[in-house]
């Protein structure tokens, strides 16, 4: 990688952490969700106390299989005129048969509306001040959790107000044209669109799981950083038993890791890895990071290794490439 | 030797137990209705719960069972996944109350109240 590009990588990716910078996720979709059912069903199907989701707010829940396998994490965004819910794209039309096979006489449908949706995020410490350039957020409430529907130019966007670890983020769900206006009036505040492999390493390194990689059904919610998803006060929802008693008895297998990786190794998709000579886990995501100039990388590995004293490797062509563990490698 | 059986059509069976506790809870619920729906719904542990309710009328599209004098509402979408229960009803201090007795369940969850298929 030539130094140019190297200083670019490090510049976007400090606009994330130090001011703010902007992702367009050309991977996430949205459901359009009507009848009256639909929380209630959503309710008894996934982890989450949906029955708490008020209006102009947003939740996250996953749903699971009898078993406590992950089939899909989503975002529920509710306002008083609409229930909309956001996912990876790709697995939209999944969510829409896995609860069609639990609805009965529920008043429920489902629409994707992806086609003419975007979606992208403000991201970093100064991204709250960045939005009240844009758009009039005077009167809105701008606290984690809030799906507030806006006005940009007498057309509704919603806006969703979250973090990433620590550093705000502001999701902006908006149509196609007014999605081309929002960068022009990001443009002019002078804000970095950033690539969607620099954000991969924010997400890499606050162990943020996504569809196909860390969130596929070998794994259940808590194994996949997915704690804060679950309401362990509500009532039964599907595979509830299973995710309580691996809760309650302590019997989650393996563990979401954040991983640093050696700059000259290879790392695939699925490498195992090793602690002594026992296999141990396998890695899910990576991305290499110029600001650190190391692999950063996320890996499932045995609950009982992940130990501040444990020493993982990954093999290359029988090369043995270290792997530390990342500051808040191990924070559930 | 090949033999071919007749086989009965599966459907959904009531215990007389059972039977009797429907009209006593009815009466006692104050329930106008004389039949019984009986229906699945999505949730529960394992993915399926059932469903009773005393009512008036069918809705559209319903399957009509009638066993010992009392008439079963059933959705064509839970009948799927009731062929061949019988409902029963355990009474006494230990007993569950109503209880699904459904060949088609594989698993059921802890507590007795939602199955899978």
């Amino acid at each position: 990688m030539n130094q140019l590009t190297v200083n670019k990588e490090i510049k976007q990716y400090k606009s994330l952490i130090e001011s703010c910078g902007l992702i367009q996720f050309n991977n996430m979709g949205v459901l359009r969700a009507k009848g009256a059912d639909v929380l209630d069903l959503i309710d008894r199907l996934s982890t989450n106390d949906i029955s708490k989701l008020e209006d102009n707010a947003w939740m996250d829940t996953v749903f699971t299989t009898n078993k406590g396998r992950i089939v899909a994490q989503v975002r529920l965004l509710k306002s008083s005129k609409q229930i909309l819910i956001l996912s990876d794209r790709n697995i939209l039309d999944k969510i829409i048969a896995w609860i069609d096979v639990y609805t009965f006489s529920e008043d429920v449908e489902f629409e994707n509306i992806s086609e003419n949706m975007e979606v992208v995020s403000l991201i970093g410490p100064s991204s709250q001040t960045i939005i009240q350039k844009i758009i009039d957020v005077s009167n809105i409430n701008t606290n984690v959790g809030s799906s507030i529907s806006t006005n940009l130019d007498e057309k509704y966007l919603t806006l969703n107000f979250d973090r990433i670890g620590s550093i705000p983020k502001i999701d902006l769900i908006l149509d196609e044209a007014h999605h081309k206006h929002l960068i022009k009036l990001t443009d002019e505040q002078n804000i970095d669109e950033v690539t969607a492999n620099i954000y991969n390493l924010l997400r890499i390194e606050n162990r943020s799981p996504v569809h196909g990689s860390e969130l596929i059904d070998k794994y259940n919610p808590l194994e996949a950083n997915l704690l804060g998803n679950i309401s362990f006060n509500k009532g039964c929802y599907v595979g509830q038993e299973v995710v309580a008693r691996l809760n309650a008895y302590d019997k989650v297998r393996m563990q979401l890791v954040f991983l640093y990786i050696d700059k000259d190794c290879n790392p695939e998709k699925d490498m195992v890895i090793i602690s002594d000579t026992d296999q141990v886990g396998v890695l899910t995501s990576f991305e290499f990071s110029s600001f650190a100039n190391k692999w950063v990388a996320l890996a499932y590995i045995k609950k009982s290794k992940c130990l501040p004293q444990g020493e993982f490797y990954v093999v290359e062509e029988g090369v043995k490439f270290k792997c530390e563990i990342g500051d808040f490698g191990l924070t559930d | 030797m090949n033999q071919t059986k007749s086989q009965k059509p599966l459907t959904i069976t009531i215990s007389p137990e059972a039977v009797d506790h429907v009209s006593r809870f009815a009466e006692s619920s104050g329930k106008t209705g004389s039949n019984l729906r009986v229906a699945v719904k999505g949730g529960g542990c394992s993915g399926m719960t059932y469903m009773l309710d005393i009512v008036d009328e069918p809705n559209e599209g319903d399957k009509v069972i009638e066993d010992k004098g009392l008439k079963l509402f059933v959705d064509k979408k839970s009948y799927v996944f009731l062929a061949g229960t019988v409902l029963e009803y355990s009474g006494g201090l230990n007993g569950k109350g109503f209880v699904f007795n459904n060949p088609n369940a594989k698993t059921t969850c802890g507590c007795g109240t939602s199955f899978s298929v």
